[in-house]
């Protein structure tokens, strides 16, 4: 079994006859390759763990692990190779031999949304204000026009922003959540958060500065067109995906800070 | 002169049909690579979980039908991937 990748930018072709195409054999190693972004750079961000020895068809426990060394990256990773054939018959012309007895398959990551804190701050009040959280999105298979598999991964354009509550249960959009300050040293609403999927926006209806104020937790979940199970774009074929367990998205924080101006004696 | 170019011909012809009877016709032999491959590609997808890890099973009885995604495509040598009907 022959596994490869490539540096590169998404949408192109991991070339195997590439000079920085990166090879790896089951049977005498390596038994890793490095993960590359799909951004051009030949900077690892992880690595493709890759089985040992001979590959049995009937094997249950054969997998290729991607691991990539940030658990929060997002982004498009570039795809990975594998084909039952040696690598010395990897060649365009041998390419119809190959499909006699064997086929490619490629492996795509694809990574979730990443929400990070976001700071603002605030000099007056009653105010009202938005944010729109900085988040990273995930990647997923989406259309084109073009007949190479590769062009059709891409960064994916669409999530829902949402506020998580204490509990960490996410706040359905439209729903009001209370903004709390210290006021005069005491736990005090002075407002609400609220989103509407694309940004939250806070309004604080104190006319008293507060000294402090709590921030709100919100997460970016990935609004992948998909019938089957939301992790992947099903207009492609749906037969050819195989399952993801249940997805975890990170929770991140919006931050108000009041700045409080000179004090006047 | 003429029986020499026929007892030729006929060895380059008996030659001929040796190798496509041992190899196959070549449907797509001159195919430039990207679209030769996709022909004979299977795609598989996970998403990458919050610890940062994908696992892609390589077994028969792994993925959405009994016969994997991998192997199916293995197994049959035609093309389980892309139709490249999207628009």
């Amino acid at each position: 079994m022959t596994f490869w990748t490539q540096p590169g930018t998404a949408g192109t072709v991991v070339n195997d006859a590439a000079a920085n195409a990166v090879y790896a054999s089951s049977v005498d190693g390596p038994s890793e390759l490095p993960a590359y972004a799909a951004d051009g750079s030949a900077t690892r961000i992880g690595s493709w763990v890759l089985p040992q020895g001979k590959v049995w068809s009937t094997s249950s426990k054969a997998a290729v692990t991607l691991r990539l060394d940030d658990p929060s990256f997002a982004g498009v990773v570039r795809p990975l190779k594998v084909s039952l054939a040696p690598r010395s018959a990897l060649t365009p012309v041998n390419l119809w031999v190959l499909n006699q007895n064997s086929a490619i398959s490629t492996f795509y990551g694809l990574t979730l949304a990443t929400a990070k804190d976001q700071h603002q701050t605030i000099e007056t009040e009653p105010t009202t204000g938005t944010f729109t959280g900085a988040v990273t999105p995930g990647s997923c298979i989406l259309q084109g026009p073009s007949s190479s598999a590769e062009t059709m991964f891409k960064a994916c354009a669409g999530f829902t922003l949402s506020l998580v509550d204490a509990d960490g249960q996410i706040v359905p959009t439209g729903t009001a959540v209370a903004l709390y300050g210290t006021v005069a040293g005491a736990r005090t609403q002075i407002g609400t958060w609220v989103s509407d999927g694309s940004k939250v926006t806070y309004s604080i209806t104190s006319t008293e500065m507060p000294s402090a104020i709590e921030p709100v937790s919100y997460t970016a979940v990935d609004t992948r067109p998909s019938g089957f199970s939301g992790w992947w774009e099903q207009s492609v074929t749906l037969a050819n995906n195989t399952n993801g367990d249940k997805a975890t998205y990170d929770v991140a924080k919006l931050y108000l800070t009041p700045v409080i101006h000179g004090s006047v004696s | 002169m003429k029986r020499r170019i026929q007892t030729l011909a006929l060895a380059c012809a008996s030659v001929l049909a040796m190798i496509v009877a041992l190899v196959g016709v070549p449907t797509s032999a001159a195919a430039a690579p990207p679209d030769n491959e996709v022909q004979r590609t299977a795609n598989i997808f996970q998403y990458v979980s919050d610890t940062g890890t994908a696992v892609f099973p390589l077994s028969p009885d792994a993925g959405t039908t009994n016969n994997g995604p991998f192997w199916r495509g293995a197994a049959s040598g035609s093309s389980p991937g892309y139709t490249t009907t999207e628009t």
